[in-house]
């Protein structure tokens, strides 16, 4: 039944696209050039009729390819410089050898963001406090430094300290759902992209809106301090935005009735929609975000260091097997990793 | 001008007549007042003082209780859901005493016209919210249970409806009862008016007793002895018993005010306890406030304390020096790098009781301000019966003596003014 509406979504979807592509992930003041959308539409409908019989779960309709706009320069990252040393090992004088001399690496991460970084519901001590996408590719680098698991200390940040704490260099890394913007880009830096979404819509499972266009004079939640926010507040889109402190403040406003949508990356609203199944995710992506971990200024080998072990992560199925652990098919099929882009 | 006896026979019996009636008068209005003001404050104001009490008191517990169910998550334990039914009983049965009493059953009931609007309004106001309160619990811990994020937002929400709406009702609610109770303590008057008026009594019967001695050259007159003994009697009596009524509601004066210091103290205890039950709660969403506020609470707890008294003050406040430790120690251990869920645990066993910290902790100073507070009221109770006991009796008592004194001395002017017809 899902698949029957599907065509006429993606015709709406063409417009909607044909109005917003443009809106790139590098933040406001970016000149990210329009493609053609006309191409793109007719890509994301014919792979969409292919994929019709397919069952979705209840709540998601599915993404819409559309081609990652081009490049803005701030977020290319640094490129690795040769094969991974050996775990344990670390180059004598570099940030890693600091890392490993001190025993664990501190990361920065969220503890509120369901599936990405959040608390851990094990009442076992020894269990690892925090849990999530994020939490994994924490992991994963703290391992190919240490060569065993378990060399990790968490620093729980809020959405405004997160920039602070990589200024004061208080954590080796930020992982975050960060989406990296020339803004950000101006106080710290960031890792290749290690996960691509777009904004979307969340609303109630009766709702009949179809997309961003058909929330026009409506109420839209997101999160202060975030892009999507920003991109609420962008008046081509004529909604009224509305910010919480947080994600879940949102889902409590929408269940209350007091806003008609939630709107940010498709990953995030996963995440929202995962806590009340009486909601879904309609529209196509209406931005395109790259997401990076990120660093304090001036930590370049770390930095190659950790696009080294993503390229690995891509290559060897692990950055698969993370995708597929938390998100799965939830948001249709498993995408194929995001091509790292280098400086 | 000589007066003539007869004439001042007659003016002496007019006097003699107005001063006695004017000192039945005033000793048993004044006594009376007294008596229906500690009854009333016995009957009344002391339980509505006491219920408003219970209903802030409770509110401010459920916020933090609300918070201890939901930390507890999918291991909830039952005593904290049924502290948490408990407090909701006791606010719903405290409002209903209020409401009942204040004539506040409809909005627009206009029956009870000494009911002050601020009480209607903030009665009403908590009959409103406070199913809306109980209703984002409820989502909260059904999320809760299910490890749902968005449960710390329901209780956030809650607990924002808690404290910028329920509690400040309350507040003004217990500010007024408390303010009805200290009237009707203040209404018992010391015995200076009585005193005033027999003064003037005794200025008008001893001068009407020389006269007729004088002019009569009977040395005694009866009626007039007597009216004098028994106006004597009725000064020393209500004397007496009015300076006896005055001490006793001062003092039970001063165990309500130790009582509402205590009150004042104990839900800081209770705001404390909340805040940091909901900084735990509020995870990494925790922007400062909770764990502000509690700074700011802490302090102000240090001063209450030092300034109550009471049988278990010193131990509250030890418990509390012990309690800021903890709270220190989970804090920096909260804020530093965490490698493994130890310090989560352990803060949540902490913060829940279920293992000695900052929980138990709680517990113990609350309990022991809890228990002061029910001495305070007890002693309060006890002064309050002692002024009743005292005044029951003396305004009939003193107002029968009156009138035989009336009496007295009517029958002995017009014994001496028949001879003159």
């Amino acid at each position: 039944m899902r698949g029957m509406r599907t065509p006429l979504r993606f015709s709406f979807a063409a417009i909607v696209m044909s109005l917003t592509l443009g809106v790139a992930a590098c933040g406001s003041g970016s000149s990210a050039t329009p493609t053609t959308p006309a191409g793109a539409t007719a890509t994301a409908t014919a792979a969409a009729a292919a994929q019709a019989d397919v069952p979705i779960p209840d709540g998601v309709t599915t993404v819409p390819e559309s081609p990652a706009p081009p490049l803005t320069g701030c977020d290319a990252s640094l490129r690795p410089t040769g094969p991974l040393p050996a775990a344990g090992a670390m180059p004598a004088g570099s940030t890693m050898a600091e890392i490993q001399q001190r025993g664990y690496l501190v990361a920065g991460v969220d503890e509120d963001s369901y599936l990405f970084g959040y608390r851990n519901p094990s009442a076992d001590p020894s269990a690892p406090p925090l849990v999530g996408f994020d939490i994994d590719f924490v992991q994963q680098v703290a391992t190919a430094i240490f060569g065993a698991p378990g060399h990790v200390r968490y620093k729980v940040l809020t959405k405004a300290e997160r920039l602070t704490a990589l200024q004061k260099g208080s954590v080796d890394l930020l992982a975050d759902i960060l989406t990296v913007d020339c803004q950000r880009a101006q106080q710290a830096d960031f890792s290749a992209d290690y996960f691509d979404a777009g904004q979307r819509v969340l609303v109630n499972q009766a709702s009949t809106v179809q997309g961003i266009g058909d929330l026009a004079g409506k109420k839209v939640c997101a999160a202060a301090g975030t892009t999507s926010i920003q991109t609420l507040a962008d008046p081509k889109y004529r909604v009224v935005p509305v910010s919480a402190v947080n994600w879940a403040d949102c889902l409590v406003m929408l269940q209350q009735g007091q806003v008609d949508a939630i709107s940010t990356t498709d990953l995030i609203l996963l995440g929202i929609q995962s806590q009340d199944p009486y909601t879904k995710i309609v529209g196509p992506r209406f931005t395109y975000e790259r997401h990076g971990l990120g660093f304090p200024k001036g930590k370049g080998d770390f930095i190659r260091f950790v696009n080294a072990e993503l390229e690995q992560m891509k290559a060897n199925g692990t950055w698969t097997a993370i995708y597929t652990h938390w998100i799965g098919d939830r948001l249709g099929p498993v995408p194929a990793p995001p091509p790292a882009v280098y400086q | 001008m000589r007066l003539g006896t007869r004439t001042g026979l007659r003016w002496y019996a007019v006097a003699v007549a107005v001063v006695v009636v004017a000192l039945g008068t005033t000793t048993y209005l004044g006594t009376a007042a007294g008596d229906d003001a500690v009854g009333h404050a016995r009957t009344t104001a002391e339980p509505l003082a006491v219920a408003a009490e219970n209903v802030y008191r409770a509110l401010s517990d459920a916020d933090a209780t609300a918070a201890m169910v939901f930390l507890s998550g999918s291991q909830v334990q039952a005593s904290g859901v049924q502290r948490y039914d408990q407090d909701v009983r006791e606010v719903s049965s405290g409002l209903a005493a209020i409401g009942g009493q204040a004539g506040i059953s409809q909005p627009s009931d206009t029956s009870h016209p000494g009911t002050p609007p601020t009480l209607r309004a903030a009665v009403n106001r908590l009959l409103a919210d406070v199913p809306v309160y109980t209703g984002l619990v409820g989502t909260a811990q059904a999320d809760a249970r299910q490890d749902l994020p968005v449960g710390a937002a329901y209780l956030r929400e809650a607990s924002g409806l808690m404290r910028t709406d329920l509690l400040p009702s309350a507040q003004a609610v217990l500010r007024i009862e408390t303010d009805r109770l200290a009237a009707d303590a203040a209404a018992v008057r010391g015995p200076d008016t009585v005193l005033v008026v027999a003064a003037v009594t005794f200025a008008v019967l001893v001068p009407a007793q020389l006269f007729v001695a004088r002019r009569t050259r009977r040395r005694f007159n009866l009626g007039l002895v007597a009216t004098t003994v028994l106006v004597g009697v009725v000064t020393i009596w209500a004397t007496a018993v009015s300076t006896a009524a005055t001490d006793a509601t001062a003092g039970a004066r001063t165990h309500r005010q130790s009582a509402d210091a205590l009150v004042t103290t104990d839900l800081a205890v209770l705001q404390a306890h909340g805040d940091e039950l909901l900084s735990l709660a509020a995870r990494g969403e925790d922007v400062g406030s909770y764990e502000g506020d509690y700074q700011t609470v802490s302090a102000r707890l240090g001063t209450l304390l030092a300034a109550d008294q009471g049988p278990g003050i010193a131990d509250a406040a030890a418990g509390f020096r012990d309690w800021k430790t903890a709270h220190g120690t989970l804090a920096q251990a909260a804020s530093s790098p965490q490698a493994d869920n130890t310090a989560n645990v352990r803060a949540l066993a902490q913060a829940t009781g279920t293992q000695p910290g900052t929980g138990t902790l709680f517990t113990r100073v609350d309990g022991d301000v809890q228990g002061a507070i029910a001495g305070q009221e007890a002693d309060f109770r006890a002064a309050i019966d002692t002024a009743g006991s005292d005044l029951r009796g003396l305004a009939t008592g003193t107002a029968a003596l009156i009138v035989v004194a009336f009496v007295a001395g009517a029958f002995g002017m017009n014994q001496r003014l028949k001879e003159y017809r």
